[in-house]
């Protein structure tokens, strides 16, 4: 990173921070501070809501992602449109007449304290567990571009986030969020042009295309249905929809950000424009990683992205065995050039023959390659035991911070760093609500001031960052991140939602019932999981349905409670 | 169960949520479908 870069990071991250704190000023009790007055229009519900689920991971691990494994992941976001549209006929109105400041505040009126209680336990564990992960996120890259290690670039992040987070509350949080969403589309369409542009003279946009479609990495619909797969019409659709319910209509941190909204109809109108712009919005960033997939067709990528597992081994007794490799991975990638040259070649010929040819060819050299990158990538773990020997996420920082001028490197780094500020507060804010609403002032000392009440909620933020900073001191084994933050929501979320819709749909079902159906659920899931009987998304359907027909059979078996 | 005045709360874009909501849907159905000849255009 040059002068101009850090510049450009500092003063787009500065200016973020003090306007936040700016529009938050003077704020007096725990409404202001968790709901934001519930006073903001529908453009502010929408971008916040945007915001608070595209963290740094998005624009960290999404193009990687694609650079890996091609578009595919698009399909994780099919069922989105259909959850917001029964959020804003069911959830919303719900919420919105009961006058909660949590989702499981409702629970206890239609259920009892114990149902309460387990939801909101399952909610903080799981979004105490994902807020770690997404706090991971931008340490990866202050740790890349600082050289240090990643354990204090954690602390450095995770305590840059709580003191922002502490002082503004809800409301800094969902201003900052919507000038974040701004800065981000604008740097990322820069990062888009850019990539087009770096592709030698005679290769545009649709060769750039041409070439991944031929490798492999456009392939963003799949109409096979197969449980197994995790990413394909059918598990977007259907599972996707049950993890958007649960994560929209009973995550709080995404509940948090719509009960802010002056009315139902700004709510409302929130969650629509999520709802039209997200899958376009997650297209063109899968889209960047592909075009860098493309520019690395011409341009010898690393043999392994993250740069300070190779600056380590570099200086380690496997430094020769790894340099070897290396330059067998240039000399590899160096011959495959020419195939991709001649599949543009070829292309704008119209030769189907010989595209079908250099496929192979190209197949071929891409599987010598692998040979070639796994041996490196053993030297890496048999120089560090502990090393994250997945670089996928570091595939799109690896080409910011090499290809891209200075001054748009400071600005994409500041994009990162700004979407990892936004979800991280969400997460948060929601954390120290829950955990306020939903235990502190039910089982604590009764008859607190509103001032005693805020500041517990600022000490609870405290130590909620706290937890997840040391859970992000574990999330570099989790693989790729955008997966892992959704397989771990996956887990927990398709119970949750059973229990609301159990709350909803199913009106004569007792407290004790949904408390129990829930807990076997639970289990049921987790072992699921362990057992890998499914991919991940068709566990929100599974969690969902379990806890429904659990809930309503032990309705029908346990003896009657009095009301 | 649901407080009628605010399920009521008539939409400010299309009229009603029932077109708003119509309008979600066939977007969906329109990106799926453009994706689609996007996936088999590139293959």
């Amino acid at each position: 990173m040059s002068n101009l870069d850090w510049v450009v990071l500092c003063v787009t991250l500065l200016f973020i921070a003090l306007y936040g704190m700016w529009k938050s000023r003077g704020m007096k009790n725990i409404d202001g501070y968790l709901l934001a007055d519930k006073k903001l229009p529908w453009y502010h519900v929408g971008l916040s809501v945007m915001a608070t689920q595209a963290s740094a991971i998005t624009f960290l691990s999404a193009p990687g992602l694609a650079y890996s494994d091609g578009m595919r992941f698009v399909q994780f976001y099919f069922g989105l449109p259909l959850a917001m549209i029964v959020i804003c006929i069911v959830f919303i109105p719900m919420f919105k007449k009961m006058n909660v400041y949590t989702a499981y505040e409702y629970l206890e009126g239609r259920f009892d304290s114990k149902t309460r209680s387990l939801t909101a336990f399952l909610f903080l564990l799981q979004r105490g567990l994902s807020t770690g992960i997404t706090i991971y996120a931008p340490s990866i890259i202050l740790s890349t571009i600082l050289n240090v290690d990643i354990i204090y670039t954690t602390f450095i992040m995770g305590g840059i986030v709580i003191l922002y987070t502490v002082y503004g509350g809800t409301k800094a949080v969902s201003y900052t969020q919507m000038l974040q969403m701004g800065i981000i589309f604008s740097g990322l369409f820069m990062a888009a042009y850019m990539v087009v542009d770096m592709l030698p003279a005679n290769v545009g946009l649709g060769d750039a295309l041409h070439i991944a479609g031929k490798m492999g990495k456009l392939n963003a619909i799949d109409t096979q249905f197969d449980l197994s797969n995790k990413y394909n019409i059918w598990s977007g659709i259907i599972g996707g929809f049950f993890l958007q319910l649960s994560y929209f209509g009973t995550d709080q941190s995404q509940v948090g950000r719509y009960l802010t909204g002056k009315s139902v109809t700004q709510s409302r109108l929130g969650l629509v424009m999520n709802g039209l712009v997200k899958i376009p919005m997650q297209f063109f960033i899968l889209l960047i990683g592909v075009l860098v997939f493309a520019f690395y067709q011409f341009n010898t990528p690393p043999v392994f992205f993250n740069s300070v597992e190779v600056s380590q081994i570099k200086e380690s007794q496997y430094a020769e065995a790894f340099n070897a490799q290396e330059k067998l991975f240039e000399e590899v990638h160096q011959n495959r050039q020419q195939y991709v040259t001649g599949l543009v070649d070829a292309l704008d010929a119209d030769d189907e023959t010989k595209v079908d040819e250099i496929r192979t060819a190209l197949q071929a050299s891409k599987a010598q390659e692998k040979v070639v990158r796994d041996s490196a990538v053993s030297l890496i773990a048999a120089n560090n035991i502990l090393a994250d020997k997945n670089d996928s996420n570091y595939i799109f920082l690896s080409f910011v911070t090499k290809y891209l001028p200075h001054g748009l490197i400071g600005l994409l780094i500041a994009i990162i760093f700004l979407a990892a500020m936004g979800s991280t507060a969400s997460g948060l804010n929601s954390l120290a609500s829950t955990f306020i609403v939903d235990f502190y002032k039910r089982f604590g000392k009764k008859g607190r001031s509103e001032k005693s009440d805020l500041n517990a909620s600022r000490w609870a933020t405290v130590a909620w960052g706290f937890f997840c900073m040391i859970v992000a001191l574990y999330a570099g084994k989790l693989g790729n991140l955008i997966e892992a933050v959704n397989i771990l929501g996956s887990l927990f979320y398709g119970v949750i939602l059973g229990i609301f819709i159990v709350a909803f749909f199913a009106k004569n079902v007792s407290g004790t019932s949904v408390f129990f159906a829930a807990i076997v659920g639970e289990i049921f899931i987790i072992f699921s999981a362990v057992f890998e009987l499914t991919s991940y998304l068709w566990l929100n359907l599974i969690g969902c349905v379990l806890v429904y027909v659990f809930a309503i059979v032990l309705h029908e078996v346990l003896p009657k409670e009095e009301k | 169960m649901i407080n009628k005045k605010e399920q009521e709360e008539k939409s400010p874009i299309l009229g009603s949520w029932r077109n708003v909501y119509i309008l979600l849907i066939s977007t969906l159905i329109l990106v799926m479908f453009l994706l689609y000849v996007f996936t088999q255009y590139f293959k």
